[in-house]
């Protein structure tokens, strides 16, 4: 069958013959594409091609005029109504709210209401005066009852609603005045101009041809009505009888008032087409899962349509145009051309991403002592962002690094400004006056170095056309300082709509469109894809500041009319059609659930033929799931060669390494979490922590300890410390505390130290533990400290034996601090956390089944091994203690450790001699285990251990 | 015509067929004429049910519709209603259904939520909205972001700082972490809660003084102080009579044991007043209590009570109370003082970021209803409700409610029909706000005065017979359990709001169902774990073999819903169902749950993520190692310590990881979407059949990131963090799988089968610290407050015991609802796991399992099913009922037909971004060769020299250009039409075409730039750029040849005009 436009098409030439003078006007310029190929198809000897335009570019053609753009309008508009009230409204407070008013100065005009009357505030007056008889009764009793609702009590949303209403009128009028002294229109005056002054236009020379339309506006309709009546134009009508004769179609709603009117009616052709009902299209139904789903769906079904195909005469209709890349991307290989109406988003193009993220970061920048600093999150997500790293890899990473290893919470922006232009336009201080510039030169800087036609440097250009429309409009029209969050909304809105386009021989292959663009044109297998409800038909958007009653009153479209367009969008697609596919899904967004659309409804109950479908058929999608595997890793001989790494003959060129107890602890937890990280050396990745974790806080706590008795010992030149030594020490701690964070963070000593909100309060908590720590010294002066941290590292080996006989295996630790109180060597460790200082016995510390298994015994006991190493001559009991932050308060705080021996039994552990062969006996036996070759790298069954622990992901847990 | 009451209170107990109600009420109203539907406003719980609602609406108007069938109830009430007959009937709904489908948009069933915003939007302006905004339903994260705001303050807000160091020395003092982040964002979430609104603007004035908080801390710590003092002298005291007496401790009955020994705790800083048990205050207001028969110090000790020591104690009590009320306040005190921050951050951040959250809908909407008449409101909003339909009212808040009110009366003032409906049974919704107190009585209370009809749905007409006299029974037993264990444990009365609740419990059995002849099947298995085993293991291990017996017994899997509390249990179930090997079969169960199938659980997820991660930065060795062990999982292969020492994967998979790394630098340049398809291909995971609906769910999650985000992928890979985990795959219902679901979510649904296996929660949890608002105004010295409350147990012996009392009442509600849900949603089958403990071990009904213990060893009532009586002690199970009968042949599963195709094929290799015309170079100016192209399709573009420069400004206006630049065209163009030929091209004298199409035969056509029509003549200009060159004259000469072909009076001039250098060539 013959699409619509190739019908109108052969009936224009035939009755015409030569198309020369001839003007042809249709809904959207994608039709006149197809309009002119049809045309040409038929031509059998050159012949001029007719004009063929939209309805827009007819209006403007007699107006002689085009609408300003909406920007400039907007603020015209601000203008006057910041003259006319007092109220203090910021432009950027106004501008969605203008957006709005344009819209409905616009509808106002396009529909001949008269502003004067619509605005009329008619609370007080209860009756209509005389001169509203160009009203219908019904239209009066909606403005009545509009305006009844305000009876009643004074309430102040009545009032604020009033207040804004009474200016509309002055501002309408000020406003048309104000553009038409800047010599600029809005769309709706166009119309209504060009539609009032009817009589004024001049005579048309040129045989007009109105083709596909289906809803007028008033000031479209009276001038088309002019046009038929004077000058002869022609109407061809794109219609069906099945709606036009059933009164509840909608989508007959128009063509219906149409056919009654004495002009327009006799234009309708003397028989309606009725391919609906006759035609028995197959029409199916579908049902997926998931939005995405039905990109898979639309190509599953290309994939089944057989032999030779005219992939033109196959659409595929994306009322969600986001559908677009899913769909493009499982195309079926047979497709060998598409073409596509929609355009390539530049909100999605990296180009977009990466100025929206430098819009953004002004949003964290702050001024402090006169220096310039952004915060660190959108700092490092540009500084990982392609555009930068491209520019000069070396220094983004370099200072990308800093950033981590300083943990900068801001970072100052004069370092980031030294990688380049690029860098210097983007950590700048954006303000409203340098906003545009700053971004049009980053955009050329961008640009520079890319090659001249690549894809990255025409998204650039898209943007760069239109920054530089922005900055004109704000150079000559916009006199307003707008704020740079402004800014980037406008930015962002005037991108959301920006779309590139796309290559192609536009009447060639697979089509793909969305819903607007289809007007007029058919094929013979359509495919629908998101028939929902919100998507097909669109949600409601009737934003107005014309209450409903009385935009009906005065004719100007409400939802009814909206409802109407897009259902004879949808009908029509079907009037020639053979085969339909309607595809929803069943998912929503923000936790809405996909409804399906109300025109499968309609088709499903109304329509009867045997092409139809009458329930969905459901896509299922597969949902089984690859189970986890074990992970267990064997020692191999590449593995046991590391592993001798910690024993007395490391191997050949490999260095020399230790067990420290924190390896022993992590290999008892989890004997892969100990491979990954001692052998494999898996790195895991830092972030910049504004937090300050657990793990920062006890380095700063040693730190600011060792600093303290180090600052002490240095001073004093002497090692003991007395009673009376205390309260001086006690001065110490602040500065202490400073200098561990600075070198904790990597500060120079000169460098202001500024901290961030959760460090300053982990420093005055730091100070506290300080005190309390030095309080509980107090209790036990007089003692000699005789190491710290700092000269630190003890080391010891013990014999083990393994296949290949008995090797030495070497133990190191850090032991925090070590004293003597009396005739007691104490082995002092402090911590940050809770940790427990009872115990179950020796074994217990060895046992990982064991839940509550106290690693910090543990450690400190076996830094009684160290320690023996170190001094064999030492007689003196060794004492491990724990100085834990969250009991240094308390009133009964004890620092050494308890082995449980029964309910209620418990017993202080004062030498680690008494404790030495059990221990071990069982870190020997712990240590066989690891270097035993029989024995894998394997995963804790406790999954509680893996809430934590960096590689859960490894082991999917 | 009976004579209409405006007003319809439906009680529907659980399958009484509510949903028909609300049909029927609805087809009452619609079809009163074709259009009443626009009028009727049908108010549901979820968006979920919305929909089914709509669906249902819709397929009722279909049948009667097609047959009025006057054998069906609702057929013949419609019909009854307006004394019609069948036929009138059908054409009724014919019209009415006719009339929904094509206004569709008015046919009004909505969410309470979402008929609130959109009057909202309405108000916009009124209540000082923006005109655009966001609705932020994410609350979570909001009060996270809060909280960073603030800290962020503490650097220049000395105050905020001490505040909050000593907020963390107190935390570290009580053993807690000092980083009070968490605790701050926990108690900061009440802000958006009902409860916290409710109380609001006082707590505001409160803290607006700042000295009202400093008095209430000074005041706090010293009333403390002196509960300590007061205990401190109570011990030297009593230790003072102990040693005048001789006595030790230890003497006293009890020994080491003794409660005297109590005292010692005594003034213990953290608890100065010990608490004593129930039965230790018997015994210490009894001297004979105080030593045994035998004891030689008898005289001594009582001797002991007489002087003081008997006083002493009686002391405890009302100092214990005094301390739990002091404690009960300063425990949340710092974060409290807090609250006039996280507001005034709250402001700051919604205004910044324009958006309204969710949780103010409801305050926005209270003052819109309250500033305005509900006629008003209607105008604004464009739709004039007639009719309140309100379902699942048990769960409406009290701000809701408040809100709705004033409409609700408007329309019950002109006469109107309204209808609400619920069950207070079923109210499970308090955590959010749910008020059924409103059902209860307090609706009925303020519009009974309309006229009112109360109606109480009996039957239940969705279960078999055993499960509804089951229900029955268990339900009467157990409201009566816990009224009376509320009633002994709070006090008189309390536990009668249980009573009244559950006072309607009976329902009849259907007579369709009876007419089934099946019995229905109820089993409850008391389960004891086998060390060390615990419970929850052990209910899992059961599970999937309960499920092969049902399948036994000819059940499908979509006929089974489990149902649990937390989604974490669901979680666990889905995992032990995904690893369970059917018994001689080679599939697996397949399972359909919100709360389970978490996206990240999938391998080709892991791996992708990973992937993600390593391109946004390829320094991540983690991601590194993840990426290609998840690759490994997904491919079922293992990866051995080869791969995790050196990185390399095995054989033939060997390079891969190198072309992963190569590649990355293309990737990075990628736009988000497509870089996912990218590396799903570069990874080869489209071959993956297995996981697809996981890779869909993740594309479905990039989707809609993109959608509404800023599109990179660092913004991508944060937003993964924070919400990406809570992601998870989406199956259509009508999916043949087993339903896990949490009792909250499984609220109006029903099943086949319901299998419970976790009856074993507390009845009244205080673990998650819950926190009520509680007035104090106990003391002159500061100014009464409102302060946030943890519900633990000691508030019952304090000044808040009423708030306590309160909160434990409607817990116990709250679990008795939850159970009744729970077991009222099987259509045939319950089958429940309880854990199993020592009869003498239960003491009280602290968990479920004690309550349903207790209840099946209870004495029944009069006409009640004796659950004791099925009850086998030994097995320890209840069974009732007996499985169907039916034909248990099995069903064979529909082979599905595989409509998708999966293959990816990158957009640009079918298509291209056109390149934009123009460009720029390093000064930005356009380059000199594009000048000479711009001119070309201006010239191209305008008939006339006006039309010229109307057609630069426009190229402004797009931004093409810049002000220079349109300045020096206009100034070429003027140079060019110096040239009197090129001007009179451009003379509006002449009749100009340009562009002007010429049609070829056959399909094609040409487009000469310029036909000037001059008196005989036609001139036909073709404009260039570039180099002359003779390809321009052939192309001139075949247009002038076409031209003649039509115009064949008129004599053909052609000319060439080179655009930079101006000249013209004429051609013959």
């Amino acid at each position: 069958m013959d699409s619509f436009l190739k019908e109108t098409a052969k009936t224009l030439l035939q009755s015409k013959g030569d198309l020369k003078g001839v003007k042809v006007i249709l809904p959207n310029r994608r039709a006149g594409l197809f309009f002119v190929k049809y045309l040409s198809q038929m031509a059998d000897k050159p012949l001029w091609m007719p004009e063929v335009i939209t309805i827009e570019d007819l209006f403007y053609q007699f107006a002689e005029k085009k609408p300003a753009d909406k920007l400039t309008l907007i603020y015209e508009l601000y203008r006057v109504y910041q003259a006319l009230t007092e109220r203090e409204e910021s432009f950027d407070r106004f501008f969605f709210w203008g957006e709005m008013i344009l819209k409905d100065f616009n509808d106002l005009d396009q529909f001949l209401v008269n502003p004067e009357k619509l605005f009329t505030n008619l609370k007080e007056q209860k009756v209509l005066e005389s001169d509203w008889s160009f009203l219908s009764p019904e239209q009066v009793k909606l403005i009545r009852e509009f305006w009844a609702s305000f009876e009643g009590r004074d309430r102040a949303h009545q009032e604020k609603f009033l207040k804004f209403w009474d200016i509309l009128y002055p501002l309408y009028t000020g406003f048309n005045a104000a553009i038409e002294s800047l010599g600029m229109a809005y769309g709706g005056k166009i119309y209504r101009d060009v539609a009032t002054g009817l009589e004024t236009l001049k005579p048309i020379e040129e045989q007009l041809v109105f083709v596909g339309f289906n809803a007028f506006t008033t000031t479209e309709e009276r001038l088309i009505k002019h046009l038929v009546n004077h000058f002869g134009a022609e109407i061809f009508w794109d219609l069906d009888t099945y709606y036009l004769n059933q009164p509840e179609q909608e989508a007959g709603l128009f063509f219906r008032s149409y056919q009654k009117d004495p002009i327009l009616g006799p234009t309708f052709p003397e028989r309606i087409p009725n391919f609906l009902q006759q035609h028995k299209a197959m029409i199916k139904t579908y049902n997926v899962p998931l939005k995405i789903n039905q990109a898979n769906l639309v190509a599953g079904l290309l994939e089944q349509v057989k032999g030779e195909e005219n992939w033109e005469e196959t659409v595929v209709i994306l009322p969600e145009e986001q559908l677009l890349f899913p769909l493009l991307n499982v195309l079926p290989e047979k497709i060998n051309r598409v073409n596509v109406t929609m355009g390539y988003p530049v909100r999605q193009t990296p180009v977009y991403t990466f100025l929206e993220a430098v819009l953004e970061l002004q949003r964290y920048a702050k001024m402090e002592d006169g220096e310039l600093l952004f915060y660190h999150k959108p700092v490092k997500d540009l500084l990982s962002n392609v555009f930068l790293t491209e520019m000069a890899p070396e220094f983004s990473k370099q200072v990308h690094d800093e950033l981590l290893r300083t943990n900068a919470i801001y970072f100052p922006a004069g370092k980031l400004r030294e990688g380049g232009e690029v860098f210097a336009l983007v950590f700048q201080l954006y303000t409203a006056e340098t906003i545009m510039d700053y971004l049009l030169e980053l955009i050329r800087a961008l640009a520079a170095p890319l090659e001249e036609k690549s894809m990255e440097r025409t998204y650039l250009y898209q943007c760069f056309k239109q920054m530089n429309r922005l900055k004109a409009v704000f150079d000559q029209e916009i006199k307003e300082a707008v704020s740079v969050g402004f800014f980037t909304r406008l930015f962002r809105q005037v991108f959301a709509e920006s779309r590139l386009p796309f290559q192609g021989e536009p009447l060639e292959g697979l089509q793909l469109m969305g819903v607007l663009e289809t007007r007029n044109l058919d094929f013979k297998r359509v495919i629908i894809c998101s028939m929902n409800e919100g998507s097909f038909p669109p949600s409601k958007s009737m934003d107005s500041l014309v209450p409903f009653n009385l935009r009906q009153a005065f004719g100007m479209p409400v939802q009814e009319q909206n409802d109407a367009i897009y259902a004879y969008t949808f009908y029509r697609l079907l009037h020639r059609a053979e085969e339909v596919h309607l595809i929803y899904s069943t998912a929503g967004s923000q936790g809405q659930v996909g409804e399906k659309s109300r025109y499968i409804h309609q088709l499903q109950i109304e329509m009867e033929h045997s092409g139809i479908q009458k329930d969905d058929t459901l896509v299922h999608v597969p949902v089984n799931l690859t189970q986890a595997k074990p992970i267990q890793i064997q020692k191999s001989p590449s593995i046991l060669r590391v592993l001798e790494r910690y024993t007395d003959s490391p191997g050949e060129g490999q260095t020399a390494t230790s067990f420290s107890p924190s390896a022993i602890n992590m290999y008892l937890d989890c004997r892969l979490k100990f491979f990954l990280t001692y052998i494999a050396a898996v790195e895991v990745p830092d972030e910049v922590q504004e937090a300050v974790d657990p793990a920062i806080f006890g380095n700063l706590v040693h730190q600011s300890l060792e600093n303290l008795y180090a600052g002490f010992i240095a001073r004093k030149g002497r090692n003991w410390v007395e009673a009376s030594d205390i309260d001086g020490l006690m001065d110490y701690i602040s500065p202490a505390v400073e200098k561990a964070i600075r070198a904790q963070y990597f500060l120079d000593e000169d460098a202001t130290l500024k901290l961030t909100g959760q460090l300053t309060i982990a420093r005055d908590v730091l100070q506290k533990y300080l005190a309390g720590v030095l309080e509980q010294d107090r209790l036990t002066t007089p003692f000699e400290i005789i190491s710290l941290e700092g000269n630190k590292k003890y080391a010891t080996q013990l014999p083990v034996t393994t296949r290949s006989g008995v090797r030495r295996v070497s133990l190191s630790g850090i032991i925090d601090r070590v004293d003597r109180v009396g005739t007691t060597i104490r082995l002092i460790d402090y911590k940050s956390g809770n940790d427990k200082k009872d115990f179950k016995g020796i074994p217990g510390l060895f046992d990982r089944e064991d839940k509550s298994r106290n690693r910090a015994a543990m450690q400190t006991l076996f830094y009684g091994l160290l320690y023996e190493a170190r001094h064999p001559e030492n007689k003196s009991p060794l004492k491990p203690a724990l100085f834990s932050l969250r009991d240094v308060f308390k009133e009964d705080f004890s620092p050494y450790l308890r082995e449980v021996l029964g309910p209620g039994k418990r017993q202080e552990v004062n030498d680690f001699a008494d404790y030495r062969e059990d221990f071990v006996g069982e870190l020997t036996r712990i240590l066989e285990e690891i270097i035993n070759p029989g024995q894998d790298f394997d995963q804790t069954d406790d999954l509680e251990k893996c809430r934590l622990c960096p590689f859960s992901e490894i082991c999917s847990r | 015509m009976a004579s209409q009451t405006p007003f319809h209170i439906y009680k529907s107990s659980a399958g009484s067929g509510k949903t028909y109600t609300l049909t029927t009420a609805y087809l009452k109203l619609a079809l009163e004429n074709p259009l009443a539907f626009r009028q009727i406003l049908a108010v549901t719980f979820t968006n979920k049910a919305t929909q089914e609602m709509k669906e249902r609406i819709i397929q009722e108007l279909k049948r009667i519709k097609n047959k009025a069938d006057e054998t069906q109830p609702m057929d013949r009430d419609l019909m009854g209603r307006w004394d019609l007959k069948p036929s009138e009937l059908s054409q009724r709904a014919a019209m009415a259904l006719t009339a929904i489908l094509h206004d569709y948009g008015s046919f009004s069933v909505s969410t309470i939520d979402s008929f609130f915003q959109r009057v909202i939007r309405a108000f916009a302006r009124e209540i000082d909205l923006q005109a655009k905004y966001d609705v932020e339903l994410d609350q979570e994260s909001i009060m996270e972001r809060i909280v960073d705001r603030l800290l962020m303050r503490v650097v220049d807000e000395p105050d905020l700082h001490r505040w909050l160091v000593d907020f963390s020395i107190h935390e570290i003092q009580k053993g807690n972490s000092w980083n009070t982040k968490k605790s701050i964002q926990d108690l900061g979430k009440k802000v958006f809660q009902e409860d916290f609104k409710k109380v609001q603007k006082e707590i505001r004035n409160f803290l607006e003084e700042p000295d009202n908080l400093k008095s209430l801390i000074s005041h706090l710590y010293q009333q403390k102080q002196l509960v300590i003092r007061q205990a401190e002298e109570m011990k030297a005291e009593a230790h003072q009579i102990r040693k005048n007496l001789e006595l030790e401790w230890e003497d006293f009955k009890g020994g080491s044991r003794s409660f005297v020994k109590k005292i010692d705790q005594l003034g213990n800083p953290e608890s100065p007043i010990p608490e004593l048990t129930d039965l230790q205050k018997i015994f210490s207001k009894n001297p004979e209590d105080w030593y045994t028969k035998t004891s030689k110090k008898k005289s001594a000790i009582e001797a002991a009570f007489h002087e003081g020591l008997g006083e002493l104690f009686s002391r405890f009590e009302p100092l214990l109370k005094t301390w739990n009320t002091l404690d009960a306040m300063t425990k949340n005190l710092y974060v409290f003082g807090l609250f006039g921050y996280l507001l005034e951050e709250l402001e700051g951040l919604k205004e910044e970021e324009n958006m309204l959250l969710i949780s103010e809908a409801n305050d926005f909407l209270r003052s819109i209803t309250a500033e305005n008449e509900a006629p008003f409101i209607y105008e604004k909003v464009g739709n004039r409700f007639r009719h309140f339909l309100l379902d699942e009212f048990q769960d409406t808040s009290g701000f809701q409610w408040e809100s709705f009110r004033p409409l609700l009366l408007n329309s019950l003032s002109m006469g109107k029909t309204n209808l609400v409906v619920g069950d207070v049974k079923q109210s499970i919704y308090r955590w959010r706000g749910g008020e059924m107190r409103l059902l209860m009585d307090q609706v009925e209370s303020e519009t009974r005065h309309f006229g009112l009809e109360v109606k109480n749905l009996d039957t239940n007409y969705r279960s078999l017979p055993q499960v509804v006299l089951f229900n029955n029974s268990l339900f009467s037993t157990l409201s009566r359990l816990v009224a009376m264990s509320l009633t002994k444990e709070l006090g008189s009365d309390e536990g009668e709001l249980i009573s009244t609740a559950y006072a309607e419990i009976n329902q009849k059995v259907s007579l369709k169902q009876e007419s089934k002849g099946q019995p229905g099947k109820v089993r409850l298995e008391f389960l004891e774990p086998e060390k060390p085993q615990n419970y929850s293991d052990a209910a899992l291990e059961a599970l999937p073999a309960m499920v092969d017996e049902l399948m036994s017994k000819g059940y499908r899997q979509k006929d089974i819903a489990i149902l649990v509390r937390k989604n974490d249990q669901a979680a666990n179930i889905a995992d032990a169902f995904m690893a369970y090997e059917i018994p001689g079969q080679e599939k697996r169960y397949e399972v359909i749950s919100d709360e389970a199938l978490f996206l990240h659980k999938s391998a080709v997820v892991r791996c992708l993520l990973a992937a993600l991660k390593l391109v946004g930065n390829p320094d991540d060795g983690l991601s590194g190692k993840n990426l290609w062990v998840q690759w490994a999982r997904a491919k079922n292969l293992l990866l051995g310590q080869e791969f995790f020492l050196h990185g390399t994967l095995p054989q033939p998979h060997s390079g891969l990881e190198k072309i992963f790394f190569e590649r990355i630098h293309q990737l990075r340049k990628l736009p988000l979407m497509d870089l996912l398809e990218a590396l799903v291909e570069l990874l080869g995971l489209n071959g993956e059949l297995a996981e697809r609906a996981y890779l869909s769910g993740l594309k479905e999650s990039v989707y809609d990131f993109v959608g509404k985000n800023r599109a990179d992928l660092a913004s991508f890979l944060v937003w993964w963090e924070q919400q990406g985990h809570k992601r998870t795959v989406k199956l259509p219902d009508t999916h043949d799988a087993i339903r896990i679901l949490t009792i909250h979510k499984s609220k109006g649904l029903q099943f086949k089968v319901v299998l419970l296996p976790f009856l074993d929660w507390k009845v009244f949890d205080t673990a998650k610290d819950p926190i009520v608002w509680a007035p104090y105004s106990g003391d002159e010295a500061v100014p009464p407050v409102i302060m946030p409350l943890t519900v633990r147990k000691e508030l019952l012996n304090s000044a808040f015991a009423p708030a306590y009392r309160e909160e434990s009442l409607l817990s116990h509600l709250d679990t008795l609802n939850m159970l009744y849900v729970a077991f009222t949603r099987a259509e045939e089958v319950i089958w429940g796991l309880v854990p199993f403990k020592e009869p003498e071990k239960r003491n009280g009904i602290g968990r479920v399992d004690d309550l349903l213990f207790f209840a099946l060893n209870q004495q029944v009532a009069e006409g009640e099913l004796n659950l004791k009586a099925h009850f086998d002690s030994k097995t320890r199970i209840l069974d009732l009922g007996s499985w169907p009968t039916w034909d248990s042949g099995v069903k064979p599963a529909i082979d599905r037909q595989e409509i998708m195709a999966w293959k990816y094929r990158p957009w640009r290799d079918s298509l291209q971004v056109r390149q934009v015309f123009g460009d720029f170079d390093e000064t930005g100016m356009i380059a000199k060769r594009d000048f000479g192209r711009l001119v070309h399709t201006l010239i191209e573009k305008s008939s006339t020299r006006k039309d010229f420069v109307l057609e630069l400004e426009a190229l402004y206006f797009e931004g093409a250009i810049n002000k220079e630049e349109m300045v020096l065209l206009e100034k070429q163009f003027k140079t060019l039409c110096e040239v009197p030929e090129f001007n009179s091209w451009f003379d509006d004298g002449y009749r100009i075409l340009t562009e002007q199409g010429i049609l070829m035969p056959g399909g094609g056509s040409k487009r000469p730039d310029r036909l000037v029509f001059k008196k005989g003549t036609v001139e036909v200009v073709d404009f260039k750029t570039g180099k002359e060159s003779p390809s321009h004259r052939d192309q001139v000469r075949g247009y002038m040849e076409l031209i003649r072909q039509i115009e064949k009076d008129k004599a053909v001039t052609g000319f060439l005009c080179y655009l930079e250098t101006g000249s013209i060539i004429r051609i013959s």
